[in-house]
């Protein structure tokens, strides 16, 4: 099959983005899943040789191959790029609450082929403006003002980092081939920068620990927005660069270090985020950067990453996060602690749920099958923040709620957790995941039925947790401030008092000065007669010592 | 006596000073409809744009040496001939120049204040500032260097503000500081006959005596770059001028700065230039951290461009100043962007600064109920940052890469002071976006820019986005 499913995307894309807003929504939508459809299939087909190559004149004196080979740079992971953004325009489309829903899925799509654009990237400047384009679209998709803010400082700073690192390498090795890293990291110099920039890049792209402002100012868009933005774009593209070039990562010793702190930060903060949030897109947002720090944890430390099953893990805590959606679109409220009787809602939203719950747990020990106790670290975190949830949402905070409808609703469930764990288990082959499973399910109804954390409720009166930004106070504290403070002060020492007060005006006065001796030596006055005497010894004297004595 | 000729060359030259005759002739009538002088200056652009086209179409070689010559015979004794000549360098200067002035032209078109005066003096500029780009012999160099500043000093004087007297009184010194520099130095090398920029280097002249020249070009140069103390008088103009066409004409004077260095130092001056490189670079990378923090700290949207523009001015300089002469495409595709970037902001901010005045509105978040020219000015703001929406994106790219090869701890600074500055435009974008909860009744208020405008705007988003897939597109 041939990639022309590239050229589709982009048409389907840009029609979408330009077509009338409120009409032929659905029609429209029929079409791009229609592209989609087709694109997955041209995936599915094996690789015949066939591949969208062209040579890219960006930088005139240094052309390069811009290559969309989806088969040879990882179909897998193409193939979740396009699942993701179908499950993007499907959640688009059925939340209704968009009111430019086609120019949104227009942008889904193009990010989308700026994301395949990146997973087929051979060389650095392939990666970098795919890197650039998915942001000023991520940029479009935002529809928050403070939150765009945050998004484009962030992402800005890190795009810079990144090209830095990638310019410092090409001047050094002058290829721009990504095959070549392997190489560079054997013979060049500035190791220790080239890591830890591209780590810190990194983890600002994935909304890491102390790098998550921006995704925190994301908790006032709209869920389906969220949910995207969280697990099908920037953070996505993080996870990319560093699958990419992550033998960069080898040639530092500072490497490791700051990778295991940042991926244990970010799954403590995830995680105390998620439990003490009341606000449930918040819920949902430090449930990403949990994710995202066992995604990360994974890439590097487990041996044989599978993409397969990270796509698997992927969509499954995209769906864990539309559940939430769909919980607090049931329950018309934002505050957890402000869902009450919600066990008289339909049943299959607790049904939905609780599959999500376990099917992400599910997921993460397929993914993680190999590692075990960053396998268990992982099952404890997403099983106690799952079934936590899932005790809010359906115990509340009175305990008369803790009752046999709810037990019985829970049974109901259970064939369901058990189908979807079949099918995760069955594509792995590997039939002793069943008693894992089990433990897991089991495990996770005794989490649900106990609620053992459910102090943490305390935390929704605390302001701290609900309202703070203590990140984003520590940056304006101790880099906006006093970037502010020393340009003021240079202001003031440097333009105002050194030039406009001294240099500007010694010149003014030595003007001033210039202008009255040559008044007083046209004046008729003995003062007149006495500076030309003067001025006429002085010319003779430099007359007399150039031409006489030199 | 014109000796070996083109065409292309001769048109690009005298266009700008035919519009300024036609413009000088022209009618103006204030009570009445005034676009008739403002016609001639956007014609007379939009013509010589084309003819810069056609010379482009003409180049085979994008990396190839001067393309066009042109030579004119004034004088026998002393010999003085004129040279001209273009390279794909100073074509996209030239035409990125062109190109700013005419969204400047766009900026003014419901200027009432003497609008001839205005477009007369503009196309004078054009016509000097095209002529000093096409400069390839000392003697025109220098007259066309110092014959801009006459446009220049009229317009700051007659549209320049409350302030203008104390603007000129430092432009004044600061360009005679660096005309008496240029003046002396070039009249020593001008002894050795009249001397070809590009054989410079071979002028034979005492050690001494080449130290004292090659000081004084530097300075010369330096004037008119905002590189500290020389920073001042630019960012005064800059921060006094409220006429969008002024701002970006003030705005293009370091350009001249930059190419004179570039076009005396890279590879054809000789060693003795070495200690001043030294200084050069350090003052440099200084003056951009110190412009960089004031323009973070400073309120002045003037003064956070001028800023911007600074870094960029003074990186491009770092980057030609290399030992290496292939980064020199890279810089002419980036500055051209830049240079139309920059224009387009103007015309925008302008735009704002009338309707804040007319409607006596709040400066923050005076873009919020304005999508055209919210969407426009985020774009072309994105775009300066360097965000991949116009050729600045990769182009800077290899620039840095040239930089970083030959000294990491320096480019480090560069690039901090480049974040700097960048960010401060962002912050100042998202003030104007950002309403406060006060204002949000009073926003509706600002008018949006007009669709013909906006058409232009979209137009110049193309051709940055055109210059970012390919740069050299336009290039045969």
């Amino acid at each position: 099959m041939s990639v022309n499913f590239i050229f589709l995307l982009l048409f389907a894309g840009l029609f979408s983005f330009l077509l009338p807003q409120k009409r032929l929504k659905f029609l429209w939508s029929v079409f791009l899943f229609a592209v989609i459809g087709y694109a997955l299939f041209s995936i599915s087909m094996p690789y015949t040789g066939k591949e969208l190559v062209f040579l890219w004149k960006a930088i005139p004196n240094l052309p390069v191959p811009i290559v969309f080979n989806p088969w040879l740079s990882g179909s897998t992971g193409v193939y979740g790029v396009l699942l993701l953004t179908a499950l993007a325009i499907y959640y688009n489309i059925i939340s209704q609450n968009e009111e430019f829903s086609n120019s949104l899925n227009g942008l889904i799509i193009f990010n989308s082929i700026f994301i395949i654009m990146a997973f087929c990237s051979a060389n650095y400047i392939q990666l970098l403006a795919a890197v650039g384009m998915a942001d000023v679209i991520v940029y479009g998709i935002i529809n928050n003002l403070e939150a765009k803010r945050y998004y484009i400082y962030g992402n800005f700073v890190a795009d810079f980092m990144l090209m830095s690192i990638l310019a410092l390498v090409l001047a050094q090795q002058g290829k721009v081939d990504i095959a070549n890293l392997e190489e560079y990291t054997k013979t060049w110099h500035h190791r220790d920068f080239i890591a830890i920039i591209l780590l810190i890049a990194v983890f600002i792209k994935s909304g890491f620990a102390f790098f998550h402002t921006a995704y925190q100012k994301m908790a006032s868009l709209s869920f389906t927005r969220l949910n995207f933005i969280l697990f099908a774009s920037t953070p996505l593209m993080g996870i990319t660069i560093l699958l990419l070039l992550n033998n960069i990562l080898n040639i530092s010793k500072f490497s490791y270090p700051i990778f295991v702190i940042g991926v244990f930060t970010s799954l403590c903060w995830g995680f105390i985020g998620c439990l003490t949030s009341d606000d449930i897109k918040r819920k949902a947002i430090y449930n990403a950067m949990m994710f995202w720090g066992l995604a990360f944890a994974g890439v590097v430390m487990f041996p044989d990453f599978s993409m397969r099953k990270f796509l698997v893990f992927l969509i499954s805590a995209f769906l864990f996060n539309v559940s939430l959606q769909i919980v607090c679109k049931s329950a018309e409220q934002k505050r957890i602690s402000q869902i009450y009787n919600f066990y008289k809602f339909p049943q299959i939203i607790f049904v939905i749920n609780m599959a999500a719950s376990c099917l992400y747990a599910l997921s993460w020990l397929v993914f993680s099958y190999g590692n075990l106790y960053l396998c268990i670290y992982g099952l404890v975190l997403i099983l106690l923040t799952g079934a936590t949830i899932a005790s809010e949402i359906y115990l509340g905070i009175d305990k008369t709620r803790q009752n046999q409808r709810l037990i019985t609703l829970m049974l109901m469930a259970l064939p369901i957790f058990a189908t979807f764990a079949i099918s995760i288990i069955k594509n792995d082959n590997i039939v002793h995941f069943y008693v894992y499973a089990a433990a897991i399910l089991s495990a996770f109804v005794l989490l649900f039925l106990t609620w053992p954390l459910r102090f943490l409720q305390k935390t929704y009166q605390i302001n701290f947790f609900q309202k703070s930004d203590i990140i984003n106070a520590t940056y304006t504290t101790l880099i906006a401030i006093p970037v502010q403070t020393i340009g003021r002060g240079l202001r003031v020492a440097v333009d105002f008092i050194f030039l406009e007060r001294t240099l500007i005006a010694s010149i003014k006065n030595s003007i001033r000065c210039c202008i009255f001796i040559f008044k007083v030596i046209h004046s008729s006055g003995i003062w007149g007669k006495i500076f030309f005497i003067i001025l006429g010894a002085a010319v003779f004297t430099a007359v007399y010592y150039n031409g006489v004595v030199r | 006596m014109i000796g070996q000729t083109n065409i292309f060359l001769l048109l690009m030259m005298l266009i700008p000073f035919l519009g300024t005759l036609f413009a000088l002739i022209s009618k103006e009538n204030p009570s009445k409809n005034t676009n008739n002088v403002l016609s001639v200056g956007i014609f007379t652009t939009v013509i010589n744009l084309a003819v810069i086209y056609m010379a482009f179409r003409s180049i085979e070689n994008v990396d190839g040496d001067i393309s066009f010559v042109t030579n004119i015979s004034w004088l026998e004794t002393p010999k003085i001939e004129f040279v001209f000549g273009a390279d794909v360098f100073s074509l996209l200067l030239i035409a990125a120049v062109h190109c700013a002035i005419l969204l400047g032209f766009v900026g003014v078109r419901s200027n009432t204040y003497r609008p001839k005066t205005l477009v007369v003096f503009s196309m004078l500029f054009l016509g000097t500032i095209t002529n000093y780009l096409l400069s390839y012999d000392l003697f025109s160099f220098y007259i066309f260097f110092e014959a801009m500043l006459l446009p220049l000093f009229m317009l700051v004087g007659i549209f320049g503000n409350i302030r203008k007297q104390d603007i000129l009184y430092r432009f004044f010194i600061y360009n005679l500081a660096g005309a008496v520099c240029l003046f002396a130095a070039l009249c020593i090398l001008f002894n050795q006959h009249n001397v070809i920029i590009q054989s410079i280097g071979e002028a034979e002249i005492s050690y001494k005596l080449q130290f004292f020249v090659w000081g004084a070009i530097f300075i010369a140069f330096l004037s008119r770059i905002p590189i500290w103390p020389f920073h001042y008088w630019i960012s005064s103009i800059n921060t006094a001028l409220d006429n969008p066409l002024v701002f970006i004409i003030a705005n293009l004077m370091p350009l001249t700065g930059v190419y004179g260095l570039i076009r005396f130092f890279p590879l054809t001056a000789p060693n003795v230039i070495k200690p001043y490189l030294i200084a050069l670079e350090t003052i440099s990378i200084i003056s951009m951290l110190v412009v960089a923090l004031i323009g973070y700290s400073n309120k002045d949207i003037r003064y956070k461009i001028f800023s911007y523009s600074t870094v960029c001015y003074i990186l491009y300089l770092l980057g030609t100043l290399l030992p290496t002469d292939t980064l020199l495409t890279n810089i002419g595709f980036s500055l051209f962007a830049w240079i139309i970037i920059v224009a387009a902001i103007e015309i925008i901010l302008a735009h704002l600064d009338k309707e804040k005045q007319c409607n006596n509105l709040p400066e923050c978040g005076i873009l919020c109920n304005i999508k055209r020219t919210s969407f426009a000015l985020s774009f072309f703001i994105l775009a300066a940052v360097g965000m991949p929406l116009s050729s600045i994106f990769l182009n800077n790219m290899l620039i840095f890469a040239g930089l970083l090869k030959f000294n990491l701890k320096m480019t480090i600074f560069i690039m901090l002071a480049m974040v700097l500055s960048s960010l401060s435009l962002l912050q100042y974008l998202f003030y104007l976006r950002y309403p406060q909860a006060q204002n949000l009744n009073t926003q509706a208020c600002a008018r949006d820019i007009s669709a013909p405008v906006f058409i232009l705007l979209l137009l110049t988003m193309l051709l940055l986005f055109v210059s970012f897939i390919n740069p050299s597109w336009y290039i045969g």
